[in-house]
């Protein structure tokens, strides 16, 4: 049996660049940084307190309903770029022989905390002291309950909010390994189509950990960057010393390639191949030598029935830590050799921040639209070449360069790899 | 690439209520035995709903080899952990890999896939920020300034919820493909069907699944109370008490190994996966098709993709978590399925609570439990079946297996309409 192919038709995006597709590329390619001193709290005494927001966010109206009442700032980030890639995809369920059956939605998603508001309200109903005192949970339970407190942190909220918002049936999940979350939810979905337990799949992401028990859970673990300058994101660069938070979210149609043909979509790419790999090193290192990260990149190449020399664009995981963006340079100087040297490698992070859970998707994004615009994006605020990141990190700006094979990265704490291959859709003459 | 790879049941463990290892929670099921009881583990004297599954042997130091570990990680990822290494010694399969060469060894390792049912994040992990909320209220400055002296560096690292696969990963070198899916009661189906798929689609050989929840702490208790959603009495699947679920920790797990590598090694067999699938009734959240459109489509495609009816199966176990919505929606489901098949029907939470994440794994090793005994555990406490439900072929005693059926079929369900079923075969 033939294995089906999968087409990506349509896109969506909220991020720190932008609150759309449209916007976020155009500031993508005039290297704009969504970093900035953040808004949505007093971070001021924090260590870092920067960070890629989104900002001027409002949701579409049509998405403002009793059933999406409960939902989280970032689910709303999730919803509003479903919605955009189900409008740039021209897809209605129910319409034009597509059956909710046969779509079906994979979200990488973040760590559905309670927010700041809700544990402030359990620690002055019954924990006045900083210990819990159940017996006062039980007595002001009328005053205590809210609904939303148990809706919003639900670890399925937000893919229960996408399934019922657009009317989904079919196969559906949420999948969470940290900053590989939402990579490895497009792998999935394209597994799911390939398999034929669905002709359309909605994947992607959402995440903002740019709250107090996020930024807290960072600063604590030594992982941001305190410069606290415009440039604190510089992935492969010798001073680099931490990345930046971002947040946002990012959703792809994926369809059944023959579906979107026949019914004459625009395709903006393929998604051909995936490789998802366990480091099994250690919780948040990545090994030197970029073990993992490597049978990642091999696998997506094998999966796509692709050669290292196919590829023409790395879009990197490049977090601005020391030790991934020297384990990634190693990954890829060890699967494309010689080669590794002429191929544009670039992290879009220097501009958007981390984006966690959502990384992965808003980075699959942004190598489609490369594809799409025959440009490469940059890596922003490198100026200080570390001698073993020695790659062409795309410094001078954003490039035209036609491209066959694009590569995207996403590495995640707990030692998930992702790696995800796309194919220009006119790659190889097979249309 | 095969699209008729065949995937087969080797190893399995657990951690309940009723029992520390599969062995122990299957002899309580068989005993009629429950593991529900009040809260030890928090103080809830004065709730009115205090009913739960709760590990009654949980001593993490014996259950994990690293007790640096413990340090590290949260008492959700100690049973996640400790049902997956049961599996792994149960299926002796890392003694395989121990035997091969160092090239060999590698190859090993980047077949073996790692595939987790999670719960997330739970309410208790976030109490951590209690001290310092208490002198910063709303004041974010002051929370700042005594975050470091408040709150444990590594809150973030035990707090992750990806930590089972994780630690399972570093332990045993796995280094293939992986998933963690967040998606309430049906994570860890979801996780042995995307297993079996990747081992069907030659991603993997072998795989170790894992599902594993701390279903009974306090805050979500209350919640689950609030919406009405938990019985004080009793888990009484199909009867017509049930009134409500009984939430309770654990976690189970599997080793799944393709035919060629089971062959490789000679491996003793549990049971073959057939497959299975999954799918949302999307009715919102919390909402349940009262018509059981989509579950009974679910069931019957299930069938029909790999050539089964309804006479082929010896047993089917039920989701049966008590509530009454859920275990009518589900018995309307099954009749429409069976069609007056009268097939033998069952549930195993009564005896150990609903384990949610962990649930679905957890009905899967019971049942090859009882494909290997040839018997059909009983509901122990079931005393006169629901109206709604009495269609079903229920029993509260143990039955012998269906001669000459080899396939039994179970169901799971979860928040946001979520549906799954797995279908498994005896093996010859």
């Amino acid at each position: 049996m033939t294995e089906r192919r999968v087409a990506i038709t349509g896109l969506g995006m909220v991020s720190p660049l932008g609150n759309n597709v449209a916007s976020s590329w155009t500031q993508l390619m005039a290297r704009q940084s969504g970093i900035a001193p953040i808004q949505q709290f007093d971070a001021s005494e924090f260590p870092t307190h920067i960070a890629a927001e989104v900002k001027a966010f409002q949701p579409d109206p049509i998405l403002v309903t009793k059933h999406n009442r409960f939902a989280s700032r970032f689910v709303w980030f999730g919803l509003d770029a479903a919605l955009q890639a189900m409008r740039d995809a021209q897809i209605t369920l129910g319409k034009d022989g597509v059956l909710a059956q046969r779509f079906g939605v994979v979200a990488g998603t973040g760590m559905m905390t309670l927010d700041f508001d809700s544990l402030l309200r359990f620690q002055q109903t019954c924990a006045e002291d900083g210990k819990i005192d159940w017996s006062q949970l039980a007595n002001k339970s009328q005053d205590f309950y809210q609904f939303a407190d148990f809706a919003k942190p639900m670890v399925n909220s937000g893919l229960s909010s996408l399934i019922q918002q657009f009317g989904i049936e079919g196969y559906a999940t949420s999948v969470h390994t940290a900053c590989a979350s939402s990579g490895q939810a497009l792998g999935l979905a394209m597994e799911v189509i390939r398999r034929g337990d669905a002709d359309y799949m909605l994947a992607g992401g959402f995440d903002s950990m740019i709250s107090p028990f996020g930024l807290s859970s960072f600063c604590l673990l030594g992982a941001l960057s305190t410069d606290n300058t415009a440039s604190a994101s510089r992935p492969f660069d010798l001073t680099r010393n931490g990345f930046i938070l971002g947040e946002g979210a990012a959703f792809l149609v994926l369809e059944n390639w023959a579906h979107a043909k026949a019914r004459g979509a625009r395709i903006y790419a393929e998604l051909a191949g995936e490789g998802n790999t366990l480091s099994s090193y250690r919780i948040t290192d990545s090994p030197p030598d970029g073990n993992g990260a490597l049978q990642a990149i091999e696998r997506a190449l094998k999966d796509a029935n692709v050669t290292p020399a196919d590829v023409d664009y790395i879009n990197a995981h490049g977090t601005s830590t020391k030790m991934n963006d020297l384990s990634e340079t190693n990954a890829i100087k060890a699967a494309f050799g010689k080669r590794a040297y002429h191929i544009p490698v670039s992290s879009t992070k220097s501009q958007t921040g981390h984006l966690i859970a959502a990384a992965g998707a808003l980075e699959a994004a942004f190598s489609v639209l490369a594809i799409h615009h025959a440009r490469v994006p940059m890596t922003a605020n490198l100026q200080h070449p570390d001698p073993e990141c020695d790659l062409d990190y795309v410094t001078d700006g954003p490039c035209e360069r036609s491209l066959g094979v694009v590569l995207s990265n996403s590495f995640g704490f707990g030692g998930s790899n992702s790696c995800l291959l796309f194919k220009h859709p006119e790659f190889g003459g097979a249309v | 690439m095969s699209q008729t790879r065949r995937v087969f049941v080797t190893g399995m463990g657990a951690v309940t209520a009723t029992g520390m290892n599969a062995e122990a929670t299957w002899q309580a099921l068989l005993a009629g035995q429950q593991g529900l009881g009040n809260v030890k583990l928090w103080d809830l004297a004065t709730w009115s709903h205090q009913k739960v599954g709760e590990l009654q042997d949980f001593q993490p130091a014996t259950m994990l080899p690293d007790r640096k570990l413990l340090k590290l990680i949260s008492r959700q990822d100690v049973t996640g952990i400790s049902a997956g290494m049961q599996a792994v010694a149960d299926s002796q399969v890392f003694a395989y890999r121990d035997q091969l060469d160092i090239a060999q060894q590698t190859t090993f390792g980047e077949e073996f896939a790692l595939y987790v049912g999670s719960p997330g994040n739970k309410y208790c992990q976030q109490y951590d920020f209690l001290p310092v909320i208490k002198h910063s209220q709303a004041d974010m400055q002051i929370f700042a300034k005594h975050l470091f002296s408040e709150v444990h560096p590594m809150w973030l690292l035990r707090s992750l919820p990806n930590n089972v696969l994780a630690y399972l990963g570093i332990t045993y070198g796995i280094k293939g493909s992986n998933h963690n899916f967040t998606n309430h009661a049906v994570s860890g189906m979801q996780a042995l069907l995307e297993a079996h798929a990747a081992i069907v689609a030659g991603k993997a050989q072998r795989a170790l699944v894992v599902g594993y929840d701390l279903g009974a702490e306090p805050q979500a208790l209350f919640y689950y109370d609030k919406l009405g959603l938990l019985s004080a009495q009793d888990l009484k699947p199909f009867d017509a008490q049930h009134d409500g679920t009984i939430l309770a920790e654990g976690a189970s797990a599997l080793i799944l190994e393709s035919e060629e590598a089971v062959q490789q090694r000679s491996a003793r067999c549990y049971a073959e996966v057939v497959g299975g699938r999954t799918a949302t009734e999307a009715k919102g959240l919390f909402g349940i098709d009262p018509q059981a459109i989509a579950l009974q489509t679910l069931l019957k495609q299930t069938l029909e993709h790999h050539n089964l009816t309804p006479q082929d199966l010896a047993m089917i176990i039920a989701h049966g978590n008590g509530s009454h919505l859920s275990d009518v929606t589900e018995a309307r489901a099954l009749s429409s399925l069976l069609a007056g098949e009268n097939t033998p029907v069952t549930a195993f939470k009564w005896s150990m609570g609903h384990t949610l994440c962990a649930s679905g794994v957890l009905d899967t090793v019971l049942g090859l439990s009882a494909m290997q005994a040839r018997c059909i555990p009983g509901i122990a406490n079931l005393n006169a079946v629901a109206q709604e439900c009495s269609n079903l072929n229920l029993s509260r005693m143990t039955r012998d297996w269906s001669a000459g059926k080899d396939h039994m079929l179970i169901i799971n369900r979860g928040f946001a309409g979520m549906n799954a079923c797995v279908v498994l075969r005896a093996c010859a």
